[in-house]
């Protein structure tokens, strides 16, 4: 799945991330595994 | 008691708080200093003119998400001393620290370019603050057709690729009116493509073509004269519109530059890794407040989150600072 693509999913997932943002970012709550720093950068 | 003062309660700082709560002792406080108790969401800003989000699903309080335990304190902050650890605020006096992380943002600037702030409201709207995306709203709906031009001023500045969602978001909603055919829309950049990476670039080019949107790339915006309804480039190009989107010039706090700890833009020199002033080792700065190059956006500030508690935390128990930001988004 490409995140750049003009997808109906795409879309929703950016609405729906409000409800993430306010219920777990803003918290502090983690939101990845640990290694998600370095995903897609190291070939 | 030790003292840890956070600068911000927006995104970086309010999540900054959360988190050092969770893992701090008791015999350490937290202190929050901002100047209102409003929480904008700020990616918000880009559905409300199209009425896909409603303004009052975007502004909250504040306070409602700082955890017990964190001392949220509101006055207009007027100094920072690095030197005297010490905060200045207009109303609630001086706060010392042991520790201080700097998460003041950054906003727009529209009084930067010639033309632009005079403008303001008169066929020239904007959408990264509140009450501009809603009156973006209100134009978006009187508009009955002619050229839409969506300018980017300079970089950076936050969410790099929101002018151009902004600009398919416009394409779908002229759609729906069924004015699509009526209404130019043309996307002036200073970038030299649709947008700074050469594969997110290709991909976006591709879009906008799909989409019958023009793209003006190489245009460094001089001066905007609203009356003739016309932008000029520095180097004498022009382009005419109808409405002007415009995304003036990104600021950081003016305050941290009164303060001459900032740049002539307000962004605070950090080390781009560590995101620590030089010689402060006791100062961290994260968000659109910083010089680093990335983004300027929630998800940057998040990861930079992250690599300030585990140092954070660190430095409290005098153990090594192992983590280091490398400015990714996602």
């Amino acid at each position: 799945m490409s995140l750049l693509k003009d997808t109906e999913l795409n879309h929703m997932a950016k609405l729906m991330f409000k409800w993430a943002y306010f219920n777990l970012l803003l918290k502090g709550a983690w939101l990845g595994p640990p290694d998600l720093m370095m995903e897609g950068k190291v070939r | 008691m030790k003292k840890l003062v956070i600068l911000g309660g927006g995104t970086g700082g309010t999540m900054m708080a959360n988190k050092l709560r969770k893992d701090l002792d008791d015999d350490w406080s937290i202190t929050i200093i901002d100047k209102d108790n409003i929480h904008y969401y700020q990616p918000g800003y880009l559905f409300v003119p199209f009425d896909i989000n409603k303004p009052r699903e975007i502004r909250r309080s504040k306070r409602e998400f700082i955890n017990p335990g964190i001392e949220f304190v509101i006055s207009d902050i007027t100094n920072v001393d690095w030197d005297k650890q010490e905060i200045s605020t207009a109303t609630e006096g001086k706060f010392n620290y042991d520790i201080l992380v700097m998460a003041t943002g950054c906003d727009i600037r529209p009084d930067e370019v010639e033309g632009l702030e005079e403008g303001w409201g008169h066929d020239i709207y904007g959408y990264y603050r509140f009450n501009d995306c809603q009156e973006l709203g209100k134009a978006l709906k009187r508009f009955k057709g002619g050229r839409m031009v969506v300018n980017i001023a300079e970089m950076p500045i936050k969410c790099p690729v929101a002018p151009l969602e902004f600009a398919f978001l416009a394409d779908w909603y002229f759609h729906e009116r069924g004015i699509r055919d009526d209404v130019e829309i043309e996307f002036v950049t200073p970038l030299s493509g649709a947008f700074t990476k050469p594969v997110a670039t290709k991909v976006l080019t591709d879009a906008c073509e799909d989409k019958n949107i023009k793209i003006v790339p190489n245009f460094a915006l001089g001066s905007v004269d609203h009356k003739a309804k016309v932008i000029q480039a520095f180097d004498g190009s022009e382009v005419e519109y109808d409405m002007l989107v415009s995304i003036p010039p990104n600021f950081g706090a003016q305050v941290m530059i009164d303060s001459g700890i900032a740049d002539p833009m307000g962004y605070i020199p950090v080390d781009k890794h560590t995101l620590q002033p030089e010689g402060r080792d006791n100062v961290w700065v994260l968000g659109d407040g910083t010089d680093v190059p990335t983004s300027k956006a929630g998800a940057v500030a998040h990861f930079q989150g992250d690599v300030l508690h585990e140092n954070i935390l660190a430095y409290v128990s005098g153990g090594e600072q192992h983590a280091r930001s490398d400015g990714h988004a996602v």
